[in-house]
């Protein structure tokens, strides 16, 4: 695929880009050139790969499901177990490599927007371990039903602030712009932590830049394990993007692996109670880019809905929307049944309480692997655990007896 | 807008800019506001789009674009709003103040050229800086809209010359970091900081956000070529008219008007 990144405008075909207010345009800048020169800094480089090995853990394992993949009948399932990280899931990834570059241009606080909370937990927790000081958005909804991470970031020494609205129930979306608010009212001393592929740039590639290590831990991992051969096909769960365009970045450019995203389709696409705003979306503007968003006739952002807190988000990272167009990724939606179903399936073939944002990926894969033969294999990306979402695992399961 | 400044530095008196949400609570009360605030004196209406998730407000104009919204508020609505207000002969300026996905939605060459027919004089789109403004400017430019850009405390002198370069008609300088809302007090080094933008910007300088007295308005008409009032106005006129019925409302949207053009003498 050639190269279709405008890294200085941070677009990705007609998408991306920086629709914000001016008030936070000198921060942006401030941060995409301090982003470049951390790249190219060793140092930075070493301390921030020195603390993902010891502090977080990685690399974390490629694991062949074995009993999994038996019980599909056909393809090899590989599960990329992002869920053994340090704080449970991938968001400390990004999370650590943001907090690093506060530091580095002596910002005192973060503040970060969360939904299922994992990327909360885990800005918390880089704030605890670099002496800053942390304040986390959520949605009132989320803080209901994710309740153990709220527990967990006020534990760490982060302080909620929680989000409510008149009429509907506050979700992720609305804790961003609670955060984009808070951010261009204390923009001086504070950072922002963007926990999702999206926002404007340079967000979208600087998130990529950090959850890449998972694809490219992958890819090594894979072709060490397989004599050098690449998997047919690699998957990953898409809300705002973050583990996916991880997981894809290193396989883009190989033609031969079919990348795939799997998307929130809640109570079905029909339905239009979902978060699947690539199949189910249009363009538009929101949150600093310009992407697939789910919006009504007059331009206006629905709200969304997902059994899983983690994708419940009315918008895509800004380069998933260019490798949707291009068919370069296929996004395909999986419903809440799906989702519950490919969680069930994973705790008890193999062992693995998945988070309910990863039992999309795990879903997709169960289902394509079946039509697959047993020599392919198929890389997912695990991108968290899933003790977090007993509550609405158990309140899924009584609803639909 | 060129000719209002004009006007404006021979009666030696700064501008009065009210900003509204259309359709709150409804489009016809709207169209009989923005009547009494031309009437009662101000000099430019800034006509707010509705929309879901407006990231650079607080609370007063999040929740009165939520109750436009319900009431089914949308952008052409708008735009019929604008053609019925000029039908009647208001001839102040009219500015659609809007964020970008509304227009960007509705079609933004389509919306361009219905704004021209309606009556509108400029576009304030608050989502688009510009580094992204080539994507309206193509549109509005040739049809002699003004595309009014914003600068913000944290805006260089520098950026602020290049912003005034890009748009036209009139520079809205934000007067503090922060979302809009009503505040009590200017912020610190208020008056130097505003020496240093009017002499980087090519534009007529309005400012707002925050300001919400006579006595702060007049403060700012010392140093600006206009003055923008938003949040304060919507809550008085929004708490009588649930209090006191649609009358009392546009009366205290005159009574707000009044006091505040008195004070913009130069």
């Amino acid at each position: 695929m050639k190269e279709y990144i405008d890294t200085k405008h941070g677009k990705f075909g007609q998408y991306g880009g920086q629709y914000v207010a001016e008030t936070l345009m000198s921060a942006l800048k401030d941060l995409e050139a301090e982003f470049n020169k951390a790249l190219k800094d060793e140092s930075f480089q070493r301390e921030y790969l020195q603390l993902l090995k010891d502090y977080v853990g990685r690399p974390t394992p490629l694991y062949y499901a074995e009993r999994l993949s038996k019980y599909c009948g056909g393809a090899r399932i590989y599960l990329k177990r992002e869920d053994l990280n340090h704080t449970g899931a991938h968001k400390i990834n990004n999370a650590l490599g943001q907090a690093l570059l506060a530091r580095r241009m002596g910002k005192r606080r973060l503040i970060a927007e969360t939904g299922a909370g994992m990327h909360g937990v885990a800005t918390a927790t880089a704030a605890a371990l670099l002496g800053l000081e942390c304040d986390i958005f959520m949605g009132a909804e989320d803080i209901r039903r994710q309740a153990q991470n709220v527990s967990r970031i006020q534990m760490l020494g982060g302080k909620m602030v929680k989000v409510s609205l008149d009429d509907v129930e506050a979700t992720l979306k609305d804790a961003m712009n609670e955060a984009l608010r808070n951010w261009v009212a204390t923009v001086e001393d504070t950072f922002y932590v963007i926990g999702t592929a999206a926002g404007p740039h340079p967000y979208p590639l600087m998130v990529k830049e950090f959850q890449s290590i998972i694809g490219r831990e992958a890819k090594r991992q894979f072709m060490e394990a397989n004599g050098g051969a690449l998997p047919k096909q690699v998957i990953a769960c898409v809300g705002g993007g973050s583990n996916s365009i991880g997981t894809f970045a290193p396989f883009i450019g190989d033609d031969s692996v079919a990348l795939y995203g799997a998307e929130a389709a809640g109570a079905g696409i029909e339905t239009g109670r979902h978060s699947a705003s690539l199949n189910g979306g249009s363009v538009g503007v929101l949150h600093g880019n310009k992407t697939y968003l789910l919006q009504d006739e007059n331009g206006q952002i629905l709200n969304t809905y997902s059994v899983s807190a983690g994708l419940d988000y009315p918008g895509v990272g800004p380069e998933h929307a260019y490798l949707h167009d291009t068919g370069r990724a296929k996004y395909v939606p999986i419903t809440d049944a799906e989702a519950v179903d490919a969680f069930e399936k994973l705790c008890r073939y193999e062992g693995i309480i998945p988070a309910l944002e990863s039992s999309h990926a795990l879903a997709l894969a169960i289902k394509n692997a079946r039509d697959m033969s047993k020599e392919d294999s198929i890389i997912v990306t695990l991108s968290g655990r899933g003790d977090k979402d007993m509550q609405s695992v158990l309140e899924y399961l009584e609803a639909n007896k | 807008m060129k000719n209002l400044f004009a006007k404006l530095k021979e009666e030696k008196r700064a501008g009065l800019v009210i900003f509204l949400t259309c359709g709150d609570p409804s489009m016809e009360f709207t169209e009989k506001l923005v009547e009494r605030v031309c009437k009662a004196g101000a000099d430019v209406v800034e006509l707010g789009v509705p929309f879901s998730d407006p990231m650079a407000d607080g609370k007063t104009i999040q929740m009165s674009s939520a109750r436009a919204i319900k009431a089914g508020a949308t952008f052409a609505k708008v735009l019929d709003l604008v053609a019925r207000l000029r039908a009647k002969g208001i001839d102040k300026k009219f500015v659609l103040f809007s964020y970008f996905n509304p227009i960007f939605h509705y079609g933004t060459a389509r919306a361009a050229k219905q704004s021209k027919e309606a009556g509108v004089d400029a576009w304030l789109v608050v989502d688009v800086p510009m580094e992204e403004g080539d994507e309206i400017r193509q549109y509005t430019t040739p049809l002699g809209i003004d595309f009014v850009p914003l600068a913000a405390p944290t805006s260089s002198p520098e950026r602020i010359r290049e912003i005034s370069e890009h748009g036209s008609g009139m520079l809205y300088y934000v007067s503090v970091a922060g979302v809009t809302g009503a505040r009590t007090k200017l912020p610190d080094g208020f008056q130097s900081r505003m020496q240093a933008v009017c002499k980087a910007s090519k534009l007529p300088v309005g400012v707002g956000f925050g300001i919400s007295t006579p006595q702060m308005a007049s403060a700012v008409a010392s140093v600006a070529d206009a003055v923008i009032v938003g949040s304060k106005f919507i809550d008085t006129v929004y708490k009588t008219y649930v209090e006191k019925g649609e009358d009392a409302a546009l009366e205290a949207a005159e009574n707000f008007v009044r006091p505040l053009a008195a004070a913009l003498k130069k």
